[in-house]
C-alpha cells in the first residue's frame, strides 16, 4: 500500500514536471517574422532499418501540428500524389528546394522529419520500445529553417509486481515477449509529436486557427 | 479501504493536473488509429473512410471540422472515380481552409475527363 502510494506521488511529479516550463525557450523571431499559416508535411526520412515506420508514423503528425492551429495539408492524399509523380523517395523531396515545394503546393512552409530510431529491444526479462525523431520546418518563401526540434521517447512495459516474485517474474517475461512480438510504437510517435508541437518555449507558437494566435509572446519570445 | 479511496484520490488529481495538456482545437475522430490501419493492411481502406466521414459529421455538429480530412475523403472518392463526390468534399475543404486552395484547385483541374485515370489509378 505504501508502495503504491510513493508511485503514484512519483506519477504526480512526472505530470507536473511534464508540464513544467523548459527554463531556456527558442527564439522565435525568425518564426514570427516568417509568420507561416501553413504546414505541408512530406514523406519521412527514415533512418532506421524498419521498412514501415515512415507510413505508420505518418498518421501521427498531421493533428498534433494541426492543432497547434496551422492549416496541415492533407497528409495521405500528398503522399500519393507525391508518389504519382515519382516523387516517393523522401531523400530527393527532402533535398528539394521548398521554394519549389511552394510554388507547387501553396503551402508556407515544409515539416522535414527524420526518424532515427524505431527499434524494441530485449535485455533480461524487459522489453524497450524506442523512438526518435528530428524536425524541421522550413519556409517556402526563402528555405530558412524556422523551426527545429528533436524528441525520443522510450517505453518498457512492466508487470504490476504482485506477492509471488516468481509469478512477477513469469509476468514480466510474458509481457517483455508480448511487446517484442508487437511493438506499440504509435502511443510513443504520438507523444514525441505532441510534445515537439505544443511544448511552450519549445514547440510551435499558437497559428491563425487558435485563439492564443499572436498573444503567446511570452510562452514562445523573440528574442 | 479508505488508504484505497485516498489512493484513488491522488490518481485522480494526477489526471486533473494532466489537463494542462492542450484541449483538442479540432474534431479527429479515430482519424489516426484508423490511418495506421489502412498502412498496416490496405484492406482496411474501407473502415478509414467511413472513420473520415464519422469525423467530420461529429466536427460539423461542433464546428471543429479537422483540416484535411475533407480533402482526404476527396481524394479516396477520386480513386474511386466518384467525381462528383470528390468535388463536393475538395469545395468543403477550400471553404473551410482557404490555405488548400491552391492545391486543391490544381488537383480539381486534372479531375477533366480523361485525365481522371493519370490523377486516380
Amino acid at each position: 500500500m505504501k508502495l503504491l502510494k510513493i508511485g503514484i506521488l512519483l506519477a504526480l511529479a512526472a505530470s507536473l514536471a511534464s508540464c513544467a516550463t523548459p527554463p531556456t525557450s527558442k527564439d522565435y523571431a525568425s518564426f514570427r517574422a516568417h509568420d507561416p499559416h501553413s504546414i505541408l508535411v512530406v514523406p519521412v526520412l527514415n533512418n532506421t532499418t524498419s521498412l514501415t515506420a515512415q507510413d505508420f508514423f505518418l498518421s501521427t503528425i498531421s493533428a498534433p501540428f494541426a492543432e497547434r492551429g496551422y492549416y496541415v495539408f492533407p497528409a495521405h492524399m500528398v503522399k500519393s500524389i507525391l508518389e504519382k509523380e515519382g516523387l516517393s523517395d523522401a531523400g530527393l523531396v527532402h533535398a528539394a528546394s521548398p521554394v519549389r515545394l511552394g510554388q507547387l503546393f501553396g503551402c508556407d512552409t515544409v515539416l522535414l522529419i527524420d526518424i532515427n530510431k524505431w527499434e524494441s529491444k530485449y535485455v533480461v526479462l524487459s522489453t524497450t520500445t524506442t523512438v526518435a525523431f528530428q524536425y524541421r520546418l522550413v519556409s517556402c518563401r526563402d528555405g530558412a529553417t524556422i523551426w527545429e526540434d528533436k524528441r525520443e521517447m522510450a517505453y518498457s512495459p512492466q508487470a504490476a509486481s504482485g506477492g509471488n516474485p516468481l509469478a512477477a517474474l513469469i509476468a514480466d517475461a510474458i509481457i517483455a515477449a508480448l511487446e517484442k512480438a508487437e511493438p506499440n510504437y504509435m502511443p510513443l510517435a504520438t507523444q514525441a509529436n505532441v510534445m515537439a508541437a505544443a511544448t511552450v518555449g519549445q514547440g510551435l507558437p499558437s497559428g491563425p486557427y487558435r485563439a492564443e494566435y499572436g498573444k503567446d509572446q511570452v510562452q514562445f519570445p523573440s528574442k | 479501504m479508505t488508504k484505497i479511496r485516498s489512493a484513488i484520490v491522488l490518481a485522480a488529481c494526477g489526471l486533473a493536473l494532466c489537463a494542462c495538456a492542450p484541449q483538442t482545437r479540432f474534431e479527429w475522430g479515430s482519424y489516426e488509429p484508423s490511418l495506421y490501419a489502412y498502412y498496416k493492411n490496405s484492406g482496411e481502406r474501407g473502415a478509414y473512410e467511413a472513420a473520415l466521414v464519422k469525423a467530420i459529421d461529429a466536427g460539423k455538429k461542433s464546428n471543429k471540422i479537422a483540416p484535411g480530412l475533407y480533402a482526404e475523403l476527396g481524394y479516396l472518392h477520386l480513386e474511386d472515380g466518384k467525381i462528383a463526390e470528390a468535388q463536393t468534399c475538395f469545395d468543403e475543404e477550400m471553404r473551410l481552409f482557404p490555405e488548400s486552395r491552391f492545391f486543391l484547385g490544381s488537383v480539381a483541374k486534372r479531375m477533366a475527363p480523361g485525365e481522371i485515370k493519370g490523377a486516380a489509378s
